[in-house]
């Protein structure tokens, strides 16, 4: 799914909301983009 | 009793725009939540303009969208979201569980509140899952003293602003 399909998704007031949030993760996961951070460290 | 733990770790999601999606996992006993934050200025809440019209004002900056679901969902990606009590080995929360989630909620948003310049955060129930509103409502309530932040109901209960 296109991250413009997702934005789409994620402006519905239903279920499919969330479910853009999990395909978002998804994607990003599946990219390898995530960065995991450590509470208390500084953000990028 | 409950048992609570919260990851000492964000996950950080770019989303579009060079904006950060943000995830916070913990765990209630047998049941493993991801917390996701969103910052409002990403454009995926739908119902802002709503919300800031009936609150005759607008959202302040650096204001985040909240959401909640079990990790499993975030990890599977689509199809969508489940709930607990669909898993045979997880079975559905009991009000103590209830409960520990939304304390382990309220400290996940503090230790964002350490971690980013959080002005505020919205929580909306999905129209499917309209009990939330009132779950989102008694957590308020119990940790209204301590949020620091004036809480507004909007959406005719079905969601809160808090700033």
């Amino acid at each position: 799914m296109r991250s413009s399909e997702i934005k789409e998704k994620a402006h519905s007031g239903k279920a499919e909301r969330l479910n853009a949030a999990l395909a978002l993760y998804k994607a990003a996961k599946d990219a390898g983009t995530v960065r995991r951070v450590p509470i208390g460290a500084q953000p990028a | 009793m409950a048992t609570l733990q919260l990851d000492e770790d964000f996950e950080e999601i770019p989303l579009l725009d060079d904006t950060c999606g943000i995830l916070h996992t913990i765990r209630v006993d047998q049941f493993e939540y991801g917390i996701w934050y969103i910052p409002l200025s990403a454009g995926f809440l739908a119902h802002k303009e709503q919300i800031e019209d009936q609150l005759g004002r607008k959202l302040p900056a650096n204001c985040y969208e909240v959401k909640f679901a079990l990790k499993r969902d975030f990890d599977g990606g689509v199809p969508g979201y489940t709930t607990p009590g669909t898993h045979p080995d997880l079975g559905c929360l009991n009000y103590r569980q209830m409960m520990a989630l939304g304390d382990g909620i309220f400290r996940s948003s503090w230790m964002l509140r350490r971690h980013r310049d959080v002005r505020g955060f919205v929580a909306v129930a999905l129209e499917e899952r309209p009990k939330l509103g009132p779950y989102y409502g008694r957590l308020l309530r119990t940790y209204r003293e301590q949020l620091g932040y004036s809480i507004y109901p909007v959406l005719e209960g079905s969601g809160y602003a808090i700033f």
